[in-house]
């Protein structure tokens, strides 16, 4: 079942179109790599979806419903129900590990009992319980990057968006980090829509790989379609 | 990086004896009495009810001032800031107009609509204004004008550290919560330590303001030194009476820095054209365009127009201009030659906090700011005790104590601005000046200053105003026949007609108004960095 789509969407920025005609299927549950280098547009394409900018033309839906149309935005980001990891993380600095995380859960209106609960669940899941009370500035980069994508996962959204969360580690922690994000995947089942320029991290996580040039794909294809073009 | 050390640390050096010793030397004379050695001065000041009492009024001025400029400055400031209100910047220029005139004026344009011969008394007979004439001439009057005097410093700190949060951690939040739910969680704890520095500032300023209170007639430590040195010229009195503020300044300054240091997190330089979150007001804005507009009228529009109605006649500005011609032109001098001096001072102040070249930088930072929210009237006695002897008249006699005053005060003023422009000019500038053999002075004048000439020429306008509409320090410093248009004004108001008052007050706004014009246009081509 499709559970994002666009539309041929087109944006402009200052006049210099940074996306032409783009067209995408996303199904449920796939773990979609949108590849291509510096300002192609990939993160536009996050920006797109996420609601925080709306298309100059085409239409982007979500779960079915139109989210936004030429010009206008329909759903506001907060009722979309989906989770992004920035690439600087944006966690906020003044709330603890766990005020990171009850965020979006009191937005929802969930009880407390229940808030407490699901926090608890994702931050074992990430092996970062013992840090609840810790405030992100006293946490590494790898502890930081699992309380991101934790931050994100417990509002259990419908897709999970990501702009090259990685780009800032080492080789070693990216790759570790990796794993534990296919693992959470295995896990939760959860759509991931996954920005980077990096070749390797795109194979590593993608079912589908997107590649994107100029502004345009270049070309949609699977992954194992995808490898087979990349040997020598 | 020799010559570069010798020039910071003579720019210290400077700053020590223009600002740092009239205050050890005003601090050494409220310790002398006749002869030697005497606490009589504080002795004095302790055991009598009436300097309890100038201290809860200062203190309870200040605390109300400060209260009510935050409740009502932080919430402007998030309207006009964040949200897609029409005409916020026609309303933040209307807004941050008080700030930039003497207090004392604005004083003045109230008792014009509300005193016992004001526009109120026409409107509502003159029981009722008698009342509220009462309200003027005390508390809540003094609270009133210095809200919307020092309000925009709130509001302007809330414009510019909502533009200075991570976008990011605003979009990261918008993703499960709505605008109004992200303003109050994640922007407002974030803003929260530079509202509270400008609530700060401004607490300290209504502690130290002169004129405002001398006009409404309401006793605070500044108007009693003042009154103890020009009108009895009581020295010893007229200093312990300064030294309560000083400390106070330097205890509230202290807590401040102990409690607000490194909690600036995720606060970034604005980027260029980097886009914040907008809350869309839809069906509110209708209601709360209405509201600002009210608010504005209220505070800004009708006392400035009461100026104007009060002048009346062109003949009142010929009159008001013949009167006050000199004092204009000395104003004018002074300002122009005081912010010069301050952009020059504060240019290697700024670099050198923003480098951090010598190990004194920290001491020197606090310094600049200990002295710009150090009362006018402490510096101004620190500086008359310093000066007044006879080796030193050249400098006492003349105007140089005017300027000499505006540099102990307003130097953390260019120094921030310095501070600011340079942190926005890569590192690497002058590190590839420097690689290419360049030294310090060249580099300075070839990479550094036209990289900053922005920033340097707004730090010059801003202080420029603040020269302009000083009242504290010229009062108690001018020389004989020497006086500022602020001064003028001040004392035409004891004998002076009303119309001509009037007229003169808008000859003094209209001669801030025209550089803040200025400021204006440079702050708009500033958002351009130089070197792009």
């Amino acid at each position: 079942m499709a559970i994002i789509a666009f539309n041929s969407v087109s944006k402009a920025y200052q006049g210099k179109t940074v996306l032409h005609d783009f067209s995408l299927v996303v199904e449920s549950g796939q773990r979609v790599v949108i590849l291509g280098p510096s300002g192609c547009g990939k993160t536009t394409v996050l920006r797109l979806l996420a609601g925080f900018i709306a298309p100059d033309i085409g239409t982007i839906s979500i779960d079915g419903r139109v989210a936004a149309v030429t010009g206008k935005i329909l759903q506001s980001p907060e009722k979309r129900h989906l989770s992004m990891v920035f690439q600087d993380l944006a966690l906020w600095p003044h709330l603890t590990v766990e005020g990171n995380l009850e965020f979006g859960l009191k937005a929802q209106g969930l009880p407390r009992s229940q808030r407490v609960q699901r926090i608890t669940a994702m931050l074992r899941m990430v092996e970062m319980d013992a840090y609840r009370r810790a405030r992100p500035a006293e946490l590494s980069g790898g502890q930081q990057q699992r309380i991101a994508l934790a931050r994100a996962l417990v509002l259990q959204p419908k897709a999970l968006l990501m702009d090259e969360p990685l780009s800032n580690l080492d080789e070693e922690l990216s790759q570790h980090l990796r794993g534990e994000l296919l693992r959470l995947h295995a896990r939760l089942g959860f759509t991931l829509i996954y920005v980077t320029h990096d070749r390797a991290e795109a194979s590593d996580i993608a079912t589908n790989i997107v590649c994107m040039r100029h502004g345009r794909i270049e070309r949609s294809v699977p992954i194992e379609e995808f490898k087979i073009g990349q040997r020598p | 990086m020799r010559t570069r050390r010798i020039i910071l640390t003579a720019v210290t050096l400077v700053l020590g004896i223009v600002g740092l010793a009239p205050m050890i030397v005003m601090f050494a004379r409220s310790l002398m009495g006749d002869g030697g050695f005497s606490l009589e001065g504080y002795r004095k000041l302790l055991t009598t009810e009436r300097s309890w009492q100038l201290l809860g009024n200062s203190l309870e001025l200040a605390l109300l001032t400060a209260l009510l400029s935050t409740l009502v400055g932080l919430p402007l400031g998030l309207l006009l800031g964040k949200t897609d209100l029409p005409l916020r910047r026609v309303f933040v220029m209307l807004f941050t107009l008080p700030l930039v005139i003497p207090p004392y004026i604005i004083a003045v344009s109230w008792a014009n609509v509300l005193g016992p011969q004001g526009l109120a008394a026409g409107l509502w007979g003159e029981p009722t204004a008698r009342v509220i004439g009462g309200l003027l001439f005390g508390l809540p009057g003094c609270v009133l004008v210095l809200v919307s005097t020092f309000m925009p410093a709130i509001l302007l700190a809330t414009l510019t550290f909502v533009r200075t949060v991570n976008p990011g951690l605003e979009e990261a939040a918008r993703l499960s919560a709505r605008p109004l739910r992200v303003l109050w969680d994640i922007t407002m704890p974030l803003i929260r330590p530079g509202v509270l520095l400008a609530a700060t500032l401004v607490f300290l300023l209504a502690l130290g303001e002169l004129g405002v209170p001398m006009f409404l007639r309401y006793n605070v430590f500044p108007v009693e030194s003042f009154a103890q040195f020009s009108a009895f010229y009581n020295f010893g009195a007229a200093t312990a009476a300064a030294v309560p503020l000083a400390v106070l300044t330097f205890v509230v300054l202290g807590v401040e820095w102990f409690v607000l240091r490194e909690k600036s997190q995720a606060l970034r330089p604005v980027p260029a054209g980097g886009a914040t979150m907008v809350v869309q007001l839809g069906r509110r804005c209708v209601c709360l365009f209405g509201l600002v507009s009210v608010l504005c009228a209220l505070v800004v529009v009708a006392p400035m127009l009461s100026l104007l109605v009060q002048a009346g006649s062109l003949g009142a500005y010929l009159r008001a201009l013949h009167a006050v011609r000199d004092s204009l032109l000395h104003s004018l001098l002074l300002a122009a030659i005081g912010a010069t001096g301050l952009t020059v001072l504060g240019f290697f102040v700024g670099y050198l906090i923003h480098t951090r070249a010598l190990p004194i930088w920290r001491a020197v930072d606090a310094g600049t700011v200990l002295l710009f929210a150090l009362p006018s009237t402490v510096i101004g006695m620190g500086l008359i005790v310093l000066w007044n002897r006879p080796s030193t008249n050249f400098i006492y006699a003349t105007p140089l104590m005017i300027l000499l005053g505006y540099l102990a005060q307003y130097t953390a003023l260019t120094g921030r601005v310095t501070v600011a422009g340079l942190a926005l000019v890569p590192p690497s500038m002058e590190e590839a000046a420097a690689s290419a053999g360049a030294g310090w002075i060249r580099r300075l004048g070839l990479i550094v200053l036209p990289l900053l000439k922005h920033a340097l020429l707004s730090g010059w306008l801003i202080a420029y105003i603040f020269c302009l509409r000083d009242t504290g320090i010229s009062m108690l410093v001018y020389p004989p026949g020497y006086d500022t248009l602020a001064v003028r004004i001040f004392t035409l108001m004891a004998n002076g007609a009303p119309d001509l008052i009037a007229a003169a007050c808008v000859l003094m706004i209209a001669t801030t108004v025209l550089p803040l014009v200025g400021v204006a246009l440079v702050v708009r081509t500033q958002g351009r960095r130089p070197w792009q």
